[in-house]
């Protein structure tokens, strides 16, 4: 895990290095941050880490439409189980003040929910696929460092309906057919 | 027009599943009786356990109790608080704790000869319990163990009237072994 952040930091740093002014239309975004995982089910568990990359279209100055895919995890102590929760998400966005140094950036979507939760004790292996649809919320504050380079501010949710809750994943009650995870980021964007 | 049938799909999709209200308990709860809930464990340890030290064959069996971890937990039943709620008769709920291994074997022994000269005990029913605490005879292969505790029976008296010290040995489908004695018991042959 470490690997791979220190790999993508280093990617990032080498695009800020050789970043080019130009008037651009298509972003790429990453960001590193907290999961939290307050809700029903999960809400004992312990988010950890989570991972966000974005690639983003302008369509218009305020307008565009952003693919996000996200990574992170979880934990339980109560009931010794993991989760790796990915989100995979289309976001049609408004972005207001883009003419100034700090941009707010509004994006709502829906995509694909997918997460592998795992029992970590030995004597009896537990684990299960589930996924669901998400309705996927985002406001991101972007500060712009040059004309392709901005540090980023991500606070994301995603409320989802699960369709695929076996009997061996969690309680088999209807309940907890929904779900909630939020995650807090920092990053950065560039832009081509 | 396959955008269309998409989006729809998708909106009847998140309607089904909004469609479902909250979870029931596992017995319904009134005034002052509290709801029980189910979590769902993974076995650790079991005991044997004998109601009275002197018995008729016919009356005699032994309950065996589970205890394990929580791999599963309710969290909706789990964190309800009394203190903080205004409700004079709010009972807090009583868990339930299921438990998930699969049954392999389950072999019993007592620790003298008990019938025609074997300590192996073959004459056996097994009677599991279920969330409303109503036990049913099943054959225990591939069974879950369920909710605690277990009933065993024996069918057949000893050869002779004594006392009884039993060996009970569970294997799950990962091939855990779990075993237990009971107290000793006298068992008359009636």
């Amino acid at each position: 895990m470490k690997k791979v952040l220190i790999i993508l930091a280093f990617l990032l740093m080498n695009i800020v290095a050789f970043s080019q002014t130009a008037n651009s239309k298509l972003s790429l975004e990453l960001s590193v941050g907290k999961l939290f995982s307050p809700y029903r089910f999960y809400k004992n568990h312990t988010g950890y880490e989570n991972i966000n990359l974005g690639l983003a279209i302008d369509m218009t100055d305020k307008m565009g439409i952003s693919v996000s895919q996200s990574y992170s995890r979880a934990y339980s102590q109560i009931s010794n189980n993991r989760i790796l929760v990915m989100l995979t998400s289309i976001n049609p966005y408004i972005t207001f003040f883009p003419e100034n140094k700090i941009n707010l950036r509004i994006s709502a979507g829906t995509g694909l929910l997918y997460f592998y939760t795992k029992s970590l004790y030995e004597s009896c292996p537990l684990s299960d696929h589930v996924f669901g649809i998400p309705i996927h919320g985002n406001i991101a504050v972007f500060y712009n460092i040059n004309d392709n380079v901005a540090i980023n501010l991500n606070f994301d949710s995603h409320y989802s309906f699960l369709f695929n809750k076996t009997y061996k994943l969690i309680i088999n009650d209807k309940y907890y057919f929904k779900t909630c995870f939020n995650s807090v980021n920092l990053g950065l964007r560039y832009r081509f | 027009m396959i955008m269309k049938k998409a989006l729809v799909f998708i909106a009847l999709s998140i309607i089904f599943v909004s469609c479902i209200k909250y979870p029931e308990p596992d017995i319904p709860a009134g005034y002052g009786i509290p709801p029980t809930y189910t979590n769902y464990c993974i076995l650790e340890e079991i005991f044997g356990k004998v109601k009275e030290d002197t018995m008729i064959y016919k009356t005699y069996y032994v309950e065996v109790y589970f205890s394990g971890n929580i791999v599963k937990e309710n969290t909706l039943y789990s964190t309800v608080d009394c203190s903080k709620d205004p409700n004079p008769y709010c009972a807090l709920p009583y868990e339930q704790k299921y438990f998930l291994n699969k049954i392999k074997n389950i072999e019993i022994s007592a620790n003298k000869p008990y019938r025609n000269q074997t300590q192996e005990i073959a004459d056996i029913k097994y009677f599991f319990r279920n969330k409303a605490s109503i036990y049913d005879e099943k054959a225990y292969f591939e069974e879950e163990l369920g909710y605690s505790p277990m009933h065993i029976v024996f069918t057949e008296p000893p050869d002779s009237s004594q006392n009884f010290i039993f060996k009970i040995k569970i294997t799950d489908d990962n091939n855990n072994i779990f075993t237990c004695l009971t107290d000793s018991v006298y068992i008359e042959k009636k």
